[in-house]
């Protein structure tokens, strides 16, 4: 007796299709699976067995093979337990094979024969959808997030006998339907705004720009100036974030497990923060089955590298590729999978190894070489992504009193950083793959960023004083542009680039 | 009592009581190079192989928990061994346990039916 189950297997971010076939023969009593399977679903095996017998299904001893197709792709998971539960019993004939061709099967299996919640099912319902199926079954946890794709019938399911009713059409089970607009209305709320930041006013106004034109920003100051605090807050004054948008996010954080019924739909851009001990694929993705890294955890949304020069060199490396072209591909021996990793890479350190270098009132107990040291180690292409230097000094007692009520909150700001976006948008209209003012190349430098006599003579006079550098002078060029943007200026006019030299500030004291 | 003699003692009682259960005894003590199994018989239309364990007193366990990873291995090779010499792969098999512990009066019998399935490979 054979029969045959649809499930579903995440690859990367995305599902395909995997079909469960179920052979019954006589012979010495054994299970069987076979499709590359990893080390949850041969435990399957007894959990199926297991959730059979409490849910009084009985299971006499027999030849149990099941093959997990197409038989070249390994696969991982604990979600084939419901498929696997089903098949058995439809090749014992005791479910109806027909209503198997209409849905999709997803499910851990407690030893009671209670479904337990999967990873991945927005993806599943995606792949569901596209693949022409009339509805999915699955754990009622992930039903919400799976709702929110139209046009499919989420089936949520609590346990096994409950499923073997339905597909025997004995009871009916109301379809999940979510109303994403609603969810993703109801959930873009940011507990955090602008206006809790005393005094600051220069950082702010550098990540106000840094938001605007997408440039990357490194914060030097001493610890306690607030660096992280700022960086937590950048998302605040982002643009809202599209369905679509959110839609993306969500698969990429539904597959890492990080959804639940609470939280369906991810509507807030996201924040990270990895510790700088995190290994590369941690930072990047990987894994021996490609899991998404803090780099696509952070798509749409701010990685934030705090204590910079205590990432290891080469988990820094990795991220070049990424920052370069927005996406990481994953290579294996026969598979690849390429995660979304478009964010804004946000980097904080300390002038000094102790901290204290430019303090008003500190001492800086550090010996020369130690600080070139320090310095030595974030120095190189990383830095180049790097737009905006700004120094976050030490706050003043008196801006800590300052009046909460006269602090600007981050929907005015984002209000700015919006029009801006705008201008941006328009600008780029016929580029491929060029969303923001920070991704200009040099080509197209004359073009979008022109700027008359006196500006370039106030330019070159900076880069000789000061000793800056060519690649620097596209970088002051590219920032000003979204000043300029910022107060809606078709011109770059000269004081725009006066303030976008005030963020090299690293470069101007020769110590990157 | 020899444990010799223990185990002979069990075997017997365990024929009788599978016989009253509605068993058909087909063999007893098949031997192989690799191993012998104790009692193989017919349930309806299942072929069942069955392991005896016998026990004076309950001290040492529950005489099931000797049918060790060890134990078990051995039963499935020796059981192969029989459905190809006997061309018998066409029928549904099981793996049945009985355990016997000989107190005072009346003998202690367990019957497992069903107590494990072959464990796959790694």
């Amino acid at each position: 007796m054979l029969s045959k189950v649809y499930s579903s297997s995440i690859f990367g971010i995305d599902a395909y299709v995997v079909t469960v076939e179920v052979d019954l023969s006589p012979g010495l009593p054994s299970i069987n699976i076979v499709g590359l399977p990893d080390t949850s679903i041969k435990e399957s095996r007894d959990r199926v067995r297991v959730a059979l017998k409490s849910s009084k299904f009985e299971l006499s001893p027999q030849r149990i093979t099941i093959n997990l197709a197409p038989a070249d792709l390994k696969k991982e998971g604990s979600l084939f337990d419901l498929p696997i539960a089903i098949g058995i019993l439809a090749a014992l004939e005791k479910v109806e094979k027909e209503s198997l061709n209409n849905y999709l099967l997803v499910g851990e299996l407690s030893l009671d024969g209670k479904l337990r919640p999967i990873k991945g099912a927005l993806s599943i319902a995606i792949s569901a959808k596209e693949n022409n199926f009339k509805g999915i079954v699955l754990p009622f946890e992930n039903s919400c997030e799976a709702s929110i794709i139209p046009d499919l019938a989420v089936i949520p399911a609590k346990e096994l006998a409950e499923v073997v009713k339905f597909l025997n059409k004995e009871i009916d089970i109301s379809p999940c339907q979510a109303d994403s607009e609603k969810i993703f209305v109801n959930h873009t709320h940011y507990d955090l705004d602008f206006a809790e930041i005393k005094g600051q006013k220069q950082a702010k106004r550098a990540i106000e720009v840094a938001a605007a034109g997408g440039h990357n920003v490194l914060m030097v100051g001493p610890p306690g100036s607030g660096k992280t605090m700022m960086a937590k807050h950048i998302p605040t004054i982002l643009p809202e974030l599209s369905l679509e948008e959110a839609i993306e996010i969500t698969k990429i954080y539904s597959v890492t497990g990080l959804t639940s019924s609470y939280t369906p739909l991810i509507s807030t851009r996201p924040f990270r923060s990895p510790h700088h001990t995190i290994s590369d694929a941690g930072l990047v993705g990987g894994g021996p089955f490609p899991h998404p890294g803090e780099i696509s955890l952070s798509h749409h949304g701010v990685l934030f590298l705090d204590e910079l020069p205590e990432f290891a060199r080469h988990t820094l490396e990795s991220l070049r590729q990424p920052l370069e072209d927005g996406v990481i591909t994953v290579s294996r021996a026969n598979s690849s999978s390429t995660f979304p990793a478009r964010f804004m890479f946000i980097a904080a350190m300390n002038p000094c190894p102790c901290g204290f270098l430019a303090d008003p009132i500190k001492e800086c107990t550090c010996h020369p070489s130690a600080i070139q040291k320090y310095f030595g180690k974030v120095s190189g292409p990383l830095l180049d992504r790097i737009d905006i230097q700004i120094e976050v000094s030490r706050i003043k007692s008196q801006d800590i009193e300052e009046n909460t009520e006269f602090i600007e909150s981050s929907i005015s700001i984002r209000a700015r950083v919006n029009k801006a976006r705008q201008i941006q948008k328009e600008r780029f209209k016929r580029r491929k793959n060029v969303f923001f003012n920070s991704q200009i190349s040099q080509k197209d430098m004359s073009k979008f960023c022109a700027i008359d006599q006196d500006s370039k003579t106030i330019l070159n006079k900076a880069m000789e004083k000061l000793g800056l550098s060519a690649r620097a002078y596209y970088k002051i060029l590219k920032v000003s542009r979204t000043i300029a943007d910022l107060e809606e200026s078709q011109e770059i006019k000269s004081y725009h680039i006066l303030e976008a030299i005030q963020y090299r500030n690293l470069d101007r004291q020769r110590w990157l | 009592m020899s444990s010799k003699d223990l185990g002979k003692k069990g075997e017997e009682i365990a024929v009788k009581y599978l016989k009253k259960q509605g068993y058909k005894i087909i063999e007893l003590n098949y031997q192989t190079k690799l191993g012998e199994i104790d009692i193989i018989a017919l349930d309806k239309n299942i072929l069942v192989f069955i392991e005896v364990k016998s026990r004076i007193s309950p001290r040492y366990g529950p005489p099931i928990e000797a049918v060790n990873q060890r134990k078990r291995l051995q039963v499935e090779k020796v059981a192969k061994v029989y459905l190809t010499q006997k061309n018998l792969w066409h029928l549904n098999c099981r793996f049945d346990i009985v355990s016997i512990i000989l107190t005072a009066q009346k003998p202690n019998i367990f019957l497992a039916k069903d107590a494990f399935w072959v464990e796959s490979e790694k």
